[in-house]
Formats: structure tokens, C-alpha cells, sequence
């Protein structure tokens, strides 16, 4: 179909089409997609259009697309560069530079190509082209643009426009990041600078101190009186609203170049300004009163404690209000306020103080974290007595959930106890384990607390080297009793910290082997996969290690024989092992479990093609050795976690990089043709050519989709009409909401609910488990639930070969968003299956998973 | 910076350092942590979990934070350091808020879909490169119009012979509106 029609292609730049290619980028069909992204390459191409709004259209379908990896969108850079050269007016050149810094990486070739367009909008008499340009740089600062640009933006710090000086400031800063020198000469200029009469400026201004201060282009004592200064004449304007930002900064500024003790009597001012009922101001009341525990003010120069000012906000219930408290509480010198200091008396009151222990019970998380930072600032015993009364009352805990939420609240006491001692908090987590696992070795994993483990381990801010070797130790200590889930994250920990420990991947290997015998059939898949990780580690796996796991193999099941299998097999060769470790994108154990897949899938492939060639290492060669799956279709039988930090990799991946395309010419004929078109395409399903009827009936075709109720009644000129205020109504989206149960009729079959997208949909809310009985048995004992039940048989699609449950809550006052469950009976044959469930209702979902958890117990 | 809709639909992300995992996964990841709170919690909790995916050193001991308040469907999601201060960027989303409010007038989820190019520019004039450039709604507001009127000055320039405006359907703020758009294409206006 020619493209070069553009009463047909207008059609195409309206709303309605962003809307219809919403729904489709949303739906996730790649195909559809596709056609997206091939109509707007395409339009792009045309003179006749306008590019500003494709580059709006593609802008929008990078920012919707819920693919992975993302559309390369780099064949219409080109276009952008083109209209922030060429761009008739300031909207359009806005879009060509908003497009180049959304798209282009960094180090992009084309981007040289954006330094003389840069230059000239610097040049421009146009304030907003030079806000323009400075905007750019700031976002997108190139270092090789600090050539053609550094001279001119010395000379616009002195711009009469105070938008450009201050974007001038931010963009040198942005600038010194690639070239610190490009800071050198601007010196003077800055403390010019602060002193400027708009606000605005001295607070940009402002944000560079500590940047001369790091540089010793200034000292500590010339940065703090300037800021003083500015302190000073900022409280002099406070009646000024926009004097406040400033004086905020000011005070933050001041606590990094240390803020001056002999000016308390000001400081107190702004707190009893700052802490007004009426107008509370929370980041100055919190900076002023961090300001005054950092210049150390001694209780002789100021008789009243700045927690004086706040005790209103002890008995609110805003829980804003409470976190601003305890943010104070905890910033504030304990000895000031809490009458530690018997020549200060107490500021707060017993049932305050009573108030704000309560707040340990709060159902925040990060307000129970702040409240146990306060109270062990005031007395450490307060904390530990808290976790021992914890300790005591686990009992209580029956469910899994309670379990899971009982030891998620004595992590948070033991982070606070054990501060940035890794050792300590391995020993409390050991605690914790154990008081609520007891020796019980059989039960269920505790999923949320190895992922709260794993990532307090991967993300403290201190080594946790030590820490995880004293975790590590109890591993390889055949008298420690370890419940499953201190077993999957002792199993985890070895994989990752190996090469980091003083422990040999031997004995890892024999703490581990010697417990398969013990724990549960999902547990040992974890520890055979952390064996396999660990015999990479070992120069020779011990024999009675390989001697415990063929004994295990008679025993075991048709899935966990495959992986007993793979350890033998990979024991026997380690070049096999390695090239699986060195494909594992880092060195977790999901990471690990997805490249042995992979490499098995691989060598299934390279030994079932009839001619092709096949390597002795090869691991299907091994006799017995079933076919291996994708990891598609095989899930693992345990929730992946997140990978650790990049820093961790065993080999190193470079960042996410946009793809490179060879850029598309601007084609100048009016007869473009989809043939002629095609040739510089390369994705199949984008290549699609689309006919002249499928392109007509777009916009209809899209009002039949499942989302379309938006699109109904939003396309008409009249909803505007009735427009909801953001603040105050709801949203005309609603139909985005994935519940199209509620727009079944009753009796519908359960057939024609679309199992497949409302499962897609849901993706955000998944659960999973093994439930030790079949399918059917599951069946009834949902059926306990009082729920609607609907069930798709096995070989029914979707998802063939596994058994479907839609389950609805009765009576559903809300919006019925059901629980999906995929059933997949076990292949070792025994009376077990893997469930795997869907579900947007939190709390009908944890119904649901803690009845199939809790049967097994 | 992020503004997803409660059903987790993005309408405006802005990163402003470049993160290691794809964009989506963070968009979702974060709306998974933060739809589930309910209005009794506060607007601030701990995001350790986002430290791998946007590339954020976790060892420097900046803990990541994410602030966030809800107006009607929409959240409004900022994710900081400790460097920057989350009592001051609460307020920073109802300024951003109150920004778009006045240049939409009367905002809607609507305005941010069919103007999320205009959502952007207001954004930057709120925060630049993650610096927070701007508090004051009444200091936003007027270089918004600014921007406008420089627009409508050089769409004059650039179409000599257009009738009135390239600004069509404003209703106020100087921002076009939907019905800006639809009548801007059906009367050709608006397109070259």
C-alpha cells in the first residue's frame, strides 16, 4: 500500500490512535507492537507529516511498552536531531531534544551531531531557545560539548534572564561532571551569584558550594560565612514563601561545611517558625533541627530543645505527621529531650513517651524502623528487652503468614541491634530462624524472609563478608539443625560469597550434601543447584559428597533424578560446569538454575539435529539423561529473588545498552511504498506489511478489544465536558482495570473467560508453591474457601497440560478481581503438584496461598 | 520521577540516572511496593530492593526512598537518595502537582496522556537533571506561560498566514488541550 496518502495517514496522529496503540502495547503482543512501531518508522519517513508528533507517538510507545527489551527506537534519531536544528518553532526543536534525551545513549555516535545545534540555541537572542539548550545539557551533558559551549556559558551567568543564569549554573555543574576543571574559572562567578537578588539563583548558586568546597577552589571557613550570610538575610525575607526553599538549602548546605554554634539563637527561631500548627513546614523543621545536633550546640547556649516545638505532633494521626516526629526524634540528641542528661529534664511526658512506643506495633514498616532507631539511641536496652518479648511470643504465630510477619518484625529489631555488624546480625537471624523453624526440617520455606535476608546481605552499607561466614560456618557444622529456610539462604549466600569466604567450597559442599537427606523435595532442588555452583569452586568434589548424591538418585523422583543427574554428570565435566557458570548473568542461584537450562537446552538441540555436530561434552550424551525443557516451561520450584549487585558478577555484563541502528534517511519521495520500505527492517513481525483494509479498519478493530470501553466514550468531544479533576474524581481509565469477570454475564461459561490475558494482566501479583497432593485433592480443598470455583480441565487451552481455577470471592462487593491458578500435577509421578497463582486481591490471594501452605503442614 | 496510574499504567517516567535494568521493571517493581499501602501508612518506605536495578551503588550507604502520594488514580512517585530530602520532596509532588494543576487547569489523567510531552516540560521546570529547580507553583506557572507565549510567538513567525494561534483550545495555562488536538486536526491547523 503506498503510505504516501495522507488522508489516510492523518487518521493515524490522532489521540484516538495513541489510545488504540495503548491498549496494544499494554496487551504485550509483540505482533501488534510491531505494527506500532512499522506504522510510525514509517510516518516518519513522510515529509508531508509532522514529525513533532511521531516523536510525541514513539515518546509514548517507548513509555507504554511493557516488552522487554525495549523497541529500539534509534531509527528516528535522525528526525529529532533534525527538528532541534530545524525546528520552526520552540515546541517542535522541545520535542526533537526531548526525544534525543530519552533515546540516545550517551556514547551514540549521533551525538556530535547535537553539539552545533546546542551552540547556535546558546547563541540565539531567545531566552526560551537558550533555556532550551541549557535544559539539554543539563539532562544530556556530552563532554565533548564543553568546547564549543564553556565560553559562552561563562558569559551567561551574567544573563539579565535569571531562568538562564540559573540553568547556566546547573549546566556547568552537569558539565564539571565530565571535566571537573570547567569549575575552575566559574568561582568567582558563583559567590557572585549567591548574592543575587532572585532567589532562584542564590539557591542554584548554592548547590555548588560543596562542589568548591571539594575542589579547594574555596575553604570551609569562606563557604560557611557566605552561607551564613545568605542564612541570615533568608530569615530576614521569610515572610517571602519562596525565601523559604532557599533557607532550607541554606541550612543543608550549612550542615555539610559545618554549621556555626554561636548562631542557636537562630536556629531556634526557625524551628519555632518552621514548627507553627498552622503551617508546619517538615523538610525546614527537619533541617534546622539536624543543623542544631551538627553544630553541636551545648545545653548552656540553649535552654529549650527544639523537640519543644513539635510535641503537638506526638498525639496526631496522620501517619506523615508521626514519621516527621520520629525523622526529629531520631536527628535530635537524645540528651536534649529525653532526659538522659540529668542536668536536662525530659521534654516529653511518660504517656507520650508511651505514644511513641506504641508505634512499634504500627503497621508501617519504615515508622516500626525509625521508632527502633529512636528508642536505641535513648537506652539499647529498651530494644533488646522488645526482642526478647518477640522471641517469647513467636508461639503464637500458627500460619505461615503470621510466621512470615513475626519474623520480618524481629529482622527489623535485629538491623537495629546489630547496627554495621554483619557478624551480629548473622547471629540474630540464626535467632530468629530458629525460634521460628524450631528443628522442624520439613516444613515450608519461608519465602519473604530469604528475600528480605538476601537483600539486607546484598544492600547493607557495610562488608557482610563476616556475617555470612558465620552463617556459612553453621553449614558446615553437622550438629546445626537448619530449617528449610535457613537452609535456602545459607545455600544462597554460598553460592554468591564462595570466593569471599574463609570457608573451602568443600566443606560447603558437605554441609549441604549432608542435609538432602532431611529436607523437602523443593528445598533439594535449591541445594543440588548450589552444589553443582559450589563443585565449580572445588578443585575435586569429595567422594563421599558424590557417594550421598547417588545414594539420593535411587530414591529419588523422576525431576530430582534429573538434577542428581546433571551434578554427577557435571562432577565428571568441569569445562561443561564452567561454560554454565560463565553464562550465568551473575552469580545468584536463579541466574545459575536459568544458564544450566539454557545449556542443556542447547546441547538437546545440537545432539537431536540429524547432522548437526555434537561436542563429548555434551551433557545429553549421558545415558539416562531426560530431555531437557525451556525455562519457559519449566519454572523453578521455588520464587526467584533478585539478582545481587552488579559488583558481584562473576562475569561482567556491561549496562544495558540502546541498541545501535544505522539511521534512516529522510526520504524526500512522495511515493513511498511499503516495498520499497521493507528492505531496512528487520523485524519480522514489524515487517508485516499492513494493507490498505487492515490500516482503514484500525480504530474499529481496536474498539473490539477487551479495553475498548475507554475508548468508546473518551474519543467523543463532549466527554471534555465532563473531565474528572484529578484531585476529586476518578479516573476515566477504570476501564484499564483487568476485570473482565465483571463484565460476564452470569452464566457464562467458564470457557469464555480469557483466562490467558486476565493471567497475563496480573503479572504484578504472583505466588507459587508445591502443594504435596494431586490436583483434584487441591480442587477440594479450595472448595473450603467458600469461593466461586471454576475450572478449566488440563486439556483445555490455555496452558494445556495443566489444570485452570478461576476463583471469586462471594460476595464480592468490589471490583471481582478472581485468583487464577495454574495446576501442574508432578512428573516424578508422586501425589503432588506445583501451583502457580495469579491474583490482584491481596488479601484473596494470601487466602488462598496460605490454605494450599498450610494443608502441607 | 514517575507517575503510574493505580492500575499500574504509566503516564509520565523520568529517569535521571540511567538504570541497569530495563525501564518497565522498575515501573512495575515500584508500583508493586507501593499499591499495596493503604492510606493508613505513611508516604515514605525503604526500597533496598530498587539499589540492583537502578544501577545505585548500595554499599555507599545512600539508601534509596521512595516518596509518593496518590491523588485520586494516579500516584506520583519520586525515588531519592539520602542525599536529597524526602520531607522536602513530599512537598515537591504537591508544588509538581498544583504546577499541573494550574497549567491544565483542573488536571486529569486525561491531560497527562494526550499532553505528556507538556508534562514533561513542567516537570523540567520543577527538576532538572535531579536537582530541584523550582518550589514555587507561582514561579512554574510563569515560565510555563513563558514557554507558551514564546511558542505561540514563534508559530506566528513560522506560519505567517495561520489563522489565530497556534495554541488552539487552551484553557488557560497555555497548554493545548485534547480538544485543542482533535480541532487542530480536523481544521489542519496544526500540522505541516
Amino acid at each position: 500500500m503506498p503510505l504516501c496518502d495522507r488522508s489516510r495517514m492523518l487518521p493515524l496522529c490522532r489521540p484516538s490512535t495513541i489510545f488504540c496503540w495503548h491498549k496494544w502495547l499494554r496487551s504485550g503482543n509483540s505482533s501488534l507492537v510491531g505494527r506500532c512501531l512499522w506504522f510510525v518508522r514509517h510516518l516518519i519517513a513522510l515529509p508531508a507529516l509532522s514529525q513533532t508528533e511521531c516523536l510525541i507517538m514513539l515518546l509514548y510507545c517507548t513509555m507504554t511498552f511493557t516488552g522487554i527489551p525495549r523497541p529500539d527506537m534509534s531509527f528516528a534519531l535522525p528526525n529529532a536531531i533534525n527538528l532541534a536544528e530545524m525546528g520552526q518553532s520552540v515546541s517542535d526543536k522541545r520535542i526533537g531534544y526531548l526525544f534525543c534525551i530519552e533515546v540516545m545513549p550517551p556514547d551514540h555516535p549521533t551525538n556530535l551531531l547535537l553539539v552545533n545545534t546546542l551552540r547556535k540555541d546558546l547563541e540565539s537572542p531567545s531566552v526560551t531557545r537558550v533555556c532550551l539548550a541549557l535544559d539539554t545539557i543539563i539532562q544530556y551533558p556530552l563532554e565533548d560539548i564543553i568546547p564549543a559551549v564553556q565560553t559562552r556559558l561563562y558569559d551567561i551567568l551574567s544573563h539579565n534572564s535569571p531562568h538562564v543564569r540559573r540553568r547556566a549554573l546547573l549546566a556547568l555543574r552537569a558539565l564539571s561532571r565530565k571535566q571537573q576543571s570547567i569549575i575552575e574559572p566559574m568561582t568567582v562567578k558563583v559567590q557572585k551569584r549567591l548574592r543575587d537578588l532572585d532567589s532562584g539563583v542564590a539557591n542554584t548558586a548554592l548547590i555548588l558550594i560543596p562542589d568548591l568546597v571539594q575542589a579547594s577552589l574555596i575553604t570551609h571557613d569562606d563557604a560557611r560565612g557566605r552561607t551564613v550570610a545568605l542564612l541570615l538575610q533568608c530569615w530576614k525575607n521569610r515572610s517571602d514563601p519562596s525565601q523559604l526553599s532557599l533557607l532550607t538549602h541554606t541550612l543543608s548546605v550549612l550542615c555539610k561545611v559545618g554549621p556555626p554554634a554561636d548562631q542557636s539563637g537562630l536556629y531556634h527561631s526557625i524551628v519555632k517558625f518552621a514548627s507553627q500548627r498552622e503551617s508546619t513546614n517538615p523538610a525546614l523543621l527537619f533541617q534546622v533541627t539536624k543543623t542544631i545536633t551538627t553544630a553541636a550546640i551545648s545545653p548552656g547556649n540553649s535552654s529549650i530543645s527544639p523537640i519543644t516545638y513539635v510535641r503537638h505532633l506526638v498525639g496526631s494521626t496522620s501517619p506523615n505527621d508521626k514519621y516527621l516526629l520520629l525523622c526529629l526524634l531520631e536527628v535530635a540528641e537524645p540528651r536534649l529531650w529525653a532526659g538522659t542528661d540529668s542536668q536536662i529534664p525530659a521534654v516529653l511526658d511518660a504517656f507520650e513517651v508511651e505514644l511513641i512506643m506504641q508505634q512499634l506495633d504500627s503497621p508501617d514498616g519504615l515508622i516500626r524502623r525509625k521508632t527502633l532507631k529512636v528508642l536505641y539511641k535513648v537506652e539499647p536496652d529498651i530494644v533488646v528487652t522488645y526482642f526478647s518479648r518477640m522471641v517469647e511470643s513467636v508461639s503464637s504465630a500458627v500460619t505461615m503468614g503470621m510466621k512470615a510477619e513475626y519474623s520480618l518484625r524481629m529482622l527489623q529489631v535485629a538491623e537495629v541491634l546489630s547496627g554495621e555488624d554483619s557478624e551480629s546480625y548473622a547471629q540474630y537471624l540464626m535467632r530468629v530462624l530458629k525460634t521460628i523453624e524450631g528443628e522442624d526440617t520439613g516444613g515450608n520455606v519461608i519465602q519473604e524472609v530469604v528475600e528480605y535476608a538476601l537483600t539486607y546481605v546484598r544492600t547493607a552499607s557495610f562488608s557482610a563478608v563476616n556475617g555470612v561466614t558465620v552463617l556459612l560456618t553453621a553449614l558446615t557444622e553437622e550438629n546445626v539443625v537448619m530449617g528449610p529456610t535457613f537452609l535456602l539462604i545459607a545455600a544462597a549466600l554460598a553460592c554468591e560469597y564462595s570466593k569471599s569466604v574463609a570457608i573451602s567450597p568443600e566443606s560447603l559442599l558437605w554441609g549441604l550434601s549432608a542435609r538432602l537427606s532431611v529436607c523437602t523435595t523443593s528445598v533439594k532442588e535449591v541445594c543440588v543447584l548450589a552444589m553443582l555452583r559450589l563443585s565449580n569452586e572445588c578443585e575435586e568434589v569429595p567422594e563421599e559428597v558424590i557417594g550421598r548424591v547417588k545414594k539420593m538418585t535411587e530414591t529419588a523422583g523422576k525431576f530430582l533424578r534429573r538434577r542428581y543427574d546433571q551434578f554427577l554428570f557435571c562432577v565428571e565435566n568441569k569445562d561443561f560446569l564452567r561454560k554454565i557458570v560463565s553464562m550465568a548473568k551473575s552469580s545468584s542461584l536463579p541466574d545459575f538454575a536459568l544458564s544450566i537450562e539454557i545449556s542443556y537446552g542447547q546441547a538437546h538441540e545440537q545432539t537431536t539435529q540429524p547432522q548437526g555436530p555434537t561436542t563429548s561434552e555434551t551433557p545429553s550424551l549421558v545415558p539416562g539423561l531426560s530431555p531437557p525443557q525451556s525455562p519457559s516451561q519449566r519454572p523453578l520450584r521455588y520464587d526467584a529473588y533478585e539478582a545481587p549487585p552488579p559488583a558481584r558478577r562473576l562475569n561482567s555484563r556491561s549496562p544495558t545498552k540502546y541498541r545501535s541502528r544505522s539511521s534512516l534517511s529522510a526520504r524526500s519521495s512522495s511515493q513511498l511504498s511499503v516495498d520499497s520500505l521493507s528492505s531496512d527492517y528487520v523485524d519480522p513481525e514489524m515487517a508485516k506489511t499492513m494493507t490498505a483494509g487492515e490500516l482503514a479498519l484500525m480504530p474499529s478493530e481496536v474498539r473490539n478489544l477487551d479495553y475498548s470501553p475507554f475508548l468508546n466514550t473518551n474519543l467523543e468531544v463532549n466527554h471534555l465536558a465532563e473531565r474528572a479533576d484529578l484531585i476529586a474524581l476518578d479516573s476515566p481509565f477504570i476501564a484499564d482495570l483487568p476485570d473482565p469477570i465483571a463484565r460476564e454475564d452470569p452464566g457464562t461459561s467458564s470457557q469464555s473467560i480469557d483466562f490467558e490475558s486476565i493471567w497475563n494482566s496480573s503479572g504484578s501479583s504472583n505466588s507459587r508453591g508445591w502443594c504435596e497432593q494431586s490436583s483434584d485433592d487441591t480442587v477440594r480443598l479450595l472448595q473450603k474457601l467458600q469461593l466461586r470455583l471454576r475450572v478449566i480441565s488440563a486439556d483445555q487451552p490455555p496452558f494445556k497440560g495443566e489444570l485452570k481455577i478461576v476463583a471469586v470471592k462471594l460476595p464480592q462487593p468490589g471490583p471481582p478481581y478472581p485468583a487464577l491458578l495454574r495446576i501442574k500435577e508432578s512428573e516424578d509421578g508422586d501425589e503432588s503438584c506445583l501451583w502457580r497463582m495469579r491474583c490482584l486481591d491481596n488479601s484473596l490471594r494470601l487466602q488462598v496461598k496460605h490454605l494450599l501452605e498450610s494443608d502441607v503442614d | 520521577m514517575q507517575i503510574v496510574n493505580t492500575s499500574g499504567v504509566s503516564r509520565l517516567t523520568k529517569f535521571f540516572t540511567t538504570p541497569q535494568k530495563p525501564p518497565q521493571v522498575l515501573v512495575e517493581k515500584i508500583f508493586s511496593l507501593i499499591s499495596p499501602r493503604s492510606q493508613a501508612l505513611c508516604n515514605f518506605l525503604d526500597a533496598p530492593e530498587l539499589d540492583p536495578l537502578l544501577n545505585h551503588p548500595s554499599r555507599s550507604g545512600e539508601k534509596l526512598r521512595i516518596i509518593y502520594r496518590n491523588y485520586a488514580t494516579l500516584y506520583f512517585v519520586f525515588v531519592v537518595d539520602s542525599s536529597e530530602s524526602e520531607l522536602g520532596v513530599l512537598d515537591l509532588i504537591q508544588v509538581f502537582v498544583e504546577a499541573l494543576d494550574r497549567a491544565f487547569q483542573n488536571v486529569c489523567e486525561l491531560d497527562l496522556v494526550f499532553n505528556f510531552d507538556d508534562a514533561h516540560h513542567i516537570l523540567s521546570e520543577v527538576v532538572q537533571g535531579g536537582i530541584v529547580l523550582e518550589t514555587s507553583v507561582d514561579e512554574i506557572q510563569a515560565a510555563v506561560q513563558q514557554a507558551s507565549q514564546a511558542r505561540q510567538k514563534s508559530f506566528s513567525s513560522a506560519n505567517p498566514l495561520a489563522l489565530g494561534s497556534g495554541n488552539k483550545g487552551s484553557r488557560g495555562g497555555g497548554i493545548q488541550t485534547p480538544f485543542g488536538w482533535f480541532a487542530g486536526r480536523f481544521s489542519g491547523s496544526g500540522t505541516r
